[in-house]
């Protein structure tokens, strides 16, 4: 098994939290923590992008963790690139498990098995002049609880196995390293073309509904811009960029 | 839009071979008209419409042109006079900007709090990515130039300082 080098050498694990971002935000704050320092949970209350966990789930279901990098190498506008990167990793890890399975990235940066949602990342920033100082990345995966709601899955579902989540951490956080190491080293353009190749309906007639209007419609996805826009191609032939609140998958 | 969408827009227009893009963002409209015929091969379903009816503003278009035509129609709204000490904080992306931590905080800051160097100041959201974003001087708040939840552009001014 691969150790990571640095993420999650530090790691500090609560046995509830109201949210892994929050309190790792609070805690850098309060004190210097080295790069890759991670917080983990057996059970977080009030996670932003909950992926329809239930309240009551048992203890150690999921993975919850929140990790700290700082990528000062990265201008505020290349973030996405970081959105990115941390999705490709998160997508590597759930790979190596289901090896049978084709997982893919949702647009912008949900993991997505057998058309249902397995992870949720939720990136906080901060910013020092035009570049990114500190970044904390929040990352739920759906392990071993049994989903009720439609569109989530997890682990357990998929394969009726459960898993130690102290086992899988350590994988997970040297997939993600990878990845941030490959932005740190200046490869962007490789983790550009990854992520499009793992890019859910690209170059594929998708099926939309407006959240304005609430009309559905047909698009092909033909890319994603910089900042990570999803670039649709109408069949009239016009092309629009599309932001996040403006469509949703049907 | 600013200018490198504005670019990324003519790159993926001249490579995806569509004819041409009308795109309205509020007061802001952006045509980009192509003239290549070769590279008209990316999108197979334009081939299926009756070329007159698809593609009228292409045959009047100058055929020997490389680069996509732009015409661009925009409206910037007057930036505020600023007496000589007081600072503009721009924003630094594109995004929403979000003046409360949650809906039910107060604000991070109001007109003529004092801050210091490193305080978070807003938060601005792009693609699910959110950013603090902090002062780079320390003084006081003179004027806020953007509402809550409201879109922000590349350099708009969000703050107006005078440095302590």
């Amino acid at each position: 098994m691969q150790t990571p080098l640095f993420t999650g050498t530090h790691r500090i694990h609560l046995q509830e939290v109201g949210s892994t971002n929050t309190y790792l935000k609070e805690l850098i704050a309060s004190k210097d923590l080295s790069e890759g320092s991670a917080i983990t949970a057996s059970h977080q209350s009030e996670g932003r992008g909950q992926l329809g966990a239930e309240w009551n789930a048992e203890p150690d279901s999921n993975i919850t963790t929140s990790i700290l990098y700082h990528p000062k190498f990265l201008l505020a506008e290349e973030q996405f690139l970081l959105s990115r990167a941390v999705a490709l990793g998160v997508r590597e890890f759930i790979q190596k498990l289901l090896p049978d399975e084709l997982v893919q990235i949702k647009w912008p940066n949900d993991i997505r098995v057998l058309g249902k949602k397995i992870s949720g990342i939720l990136i906080e920033n901060s910013l020092a002049g035009n570049f990114l100082s500190t970044s904390v990345i929040g990352i739920g995966i759906n392990i071993n609880e049994a989903m009720r709601l439609e569109t989530a899955i997890s682990l357990h579902d998929i394969t009726g196995r459960y898993y130690n989540l102290e086992e899988l951490y350590p994988v997970l956080f040297s997939c993600l390293e990878a990845q941030y190491l490959q932005l740190k080293s200046n490869k962007k353009e490789a983790v550009k073309k990854d992520y499009l190749k793992h890019f859910y309906g690209l170059h594929q007639e998708v099926n939309f509904t407006d959240t304005l209007t609430q009309e559905s419609f047909i698009a092909l996805i033909a890319g994603v811009t910089e900042e990570g826009k999803l670039i649709l191609q109408y069949p009239e032939g016009v092309v629009r960029f599309i932001d996040l609140k403006e469509v949703r998958f049907v | 839009m600013d200018l490198k969408q504005i670019q990324e827009l003519i790159r993926f227009v001249s490579k995806s071979g569509v004819s041409e893009v009308k795109l309205e963002q509020g007061d802001f409209k952006i045509t980009i008209k192509t003239t290549n015929e070769d590279e008209k091969k990316f999108f197979p379903q334009q081939y299926m419409m009756p070329q007159g009816m698809m593609m009228p503003q292409q045959q009047s278009a100058p055929a020997a042109a490389p680069a996509p035509q732009i015409v661009i129609a925009t409206e910037t709204p007057a930036a505020a006079p600023v007496a000589s000490t007081e600072v503009i904080i721009k924003s630094p992306m594109i995004g929403t900007l979000y003046r409360k931590p949650s809906p039910d905080k107060p604000p991070f800051v109001q007109v003529g709090d004092k801050i210091v160097k490193g305080q978070v100041l807003c938060v601005i959201e792009a693609m699910k990515l959110f950013n603090e974003i902090e002062a780079e001087i320390s003084g006081t708040i003179v004027k806020i130039l953007a509402d809550d939840t409201s879109p922000v552009e590349y350099d708009q001014p969000l703050f107006l300082v005078e440095p302590s």
